[in-house]
């Protein structure tokens, strides 16, 4: 007697009787919830890893994104497999000497002084 | 056992001052004439560090993919390829791992500093002046501990330059 259906769902509480009678409104609500979910978790890492930070693509970033673009020569490296010999050397010395260079230009990356009083007029009236 | 209470609390006294003259040190530094300057030059200078924020992120998209170059697709592979010849890389491997370490904390000092000249551009200078100088020393700081690291890179590359030529030099002398 108790396994008849009408029977057990006189124990069902309210909101499973109302899951059953919308099961396909139920699914999108849920499905939503999941999405808004996996986005929070997305957000978050994107976030806390940095790569927000590396992110030319977000607004406000235009003449970033056109300087990024202009650079794109496929470097391919030196290889790590094979014997080393005289000539092996010397290809690794003129890809080294290149790359080297380009990291050692003079360049006023990250200095101290695009901060301070006096770039931003704060010493003077 | 009540000395070494006493010591404790002692020290946590001590401890709460250094922090809070720390803390006074950096609000010291604004005297009503420089809030007046900071209100005054407040438009042209957020817009001044909006582009700085804008040339930083691009410095730091070209700057680090090309230390992530030297390292991945040079220092690594010669590396490799000096252990599996069975020669003496060990100085070279040391100026790798010295690099890789001092890029890592390059990583992890541009998002610091991001973060703090985000805040600095998030507050109203006209409306909170005090606020936005003690965000913008906060900026200046982490800024200044970035460039040190920038230049730790750049020294590395030299050192890892030099070492690699001495062995260059080693090894013609031995197999001329």
């Amino acid at each position: 007697m108790s396994d008849h259906p009408h029977f057990a769902e006189g124990h069902d509480t309210i909101a499973i009787r109302t899951v059953r009678a919308h099961q396909f409104f139920s699914m999108v609500i849920l499905v939503i919830l999941i999405s808004l979910f996996l986005v929070y978790v997305a957000l978050s890492l994107y976030q806390s890893s940095g790569t927000l930070q590396l992110d030319l693509s977000r607004p406000g970033y235009d003449s970033a994104r056109q300087e990024a673009v202009k650079d794109k020569e496929v470097f391919n490296g030196f290889s790590g497999d094979g014997p080393i010999t005289k000539d092996t050397l010397n290809e690794f010395d003129t890809l080294y000497k290149k790359k080297a260079a380009e990291a050692l230009i003079e360049l006023d990356a990250f200095s101290g002084d695009a901060l301070s009083d006096s770039a931003l007029a704060l010493d003077r009236d | 056992m009540k000395f070494r209470l006493l010591m404790a609390v002692t020290l946590l006294l001590g401890a709460c001052m250094v922090m809070s003259v720390r803390e006074a040190g950096a609000a010291a530094t604004i005297t009503p004439e420089k809030i007046a300057r900071i209100r005054s030059h407040c438009v042209e200078n957020q817009a001044a560090l909006n582009r700085l924020h804008q040339t930083d992120a691009f410095l730091r998209n070209d700057r680090g993919n090309l230390y992530r170059t030297i390292s991945d697709k040079l220092m690594v592979p010669l590396n490799r390829r000096l252990a599996s010849n069975q020669l003496d890389g060990g100085a070279l491997l040391t100026i790798t791992a010295d690099y890789n370490e001092a890029y890592t904390k390059f990583y992890d000092q541009y998002i610091q500093y991001d973060n703090a000249l985000s805040k600095v551009l998030e507050i109203n200078c006209t409306r909170e002046p005090v606020a936005f100088y003690n965000a913008l020393l906060i900026a200046r700081e982490k800024r200044n501990e970035l460039s040190k690291t920038n230049q730790t890179i750049k020294d590395l590359v030299r050192q890892y330059g030099a070492t690699f030529t001495d062995f260059k030099a080693a090894y013609d002398k031995e197999h001329s």
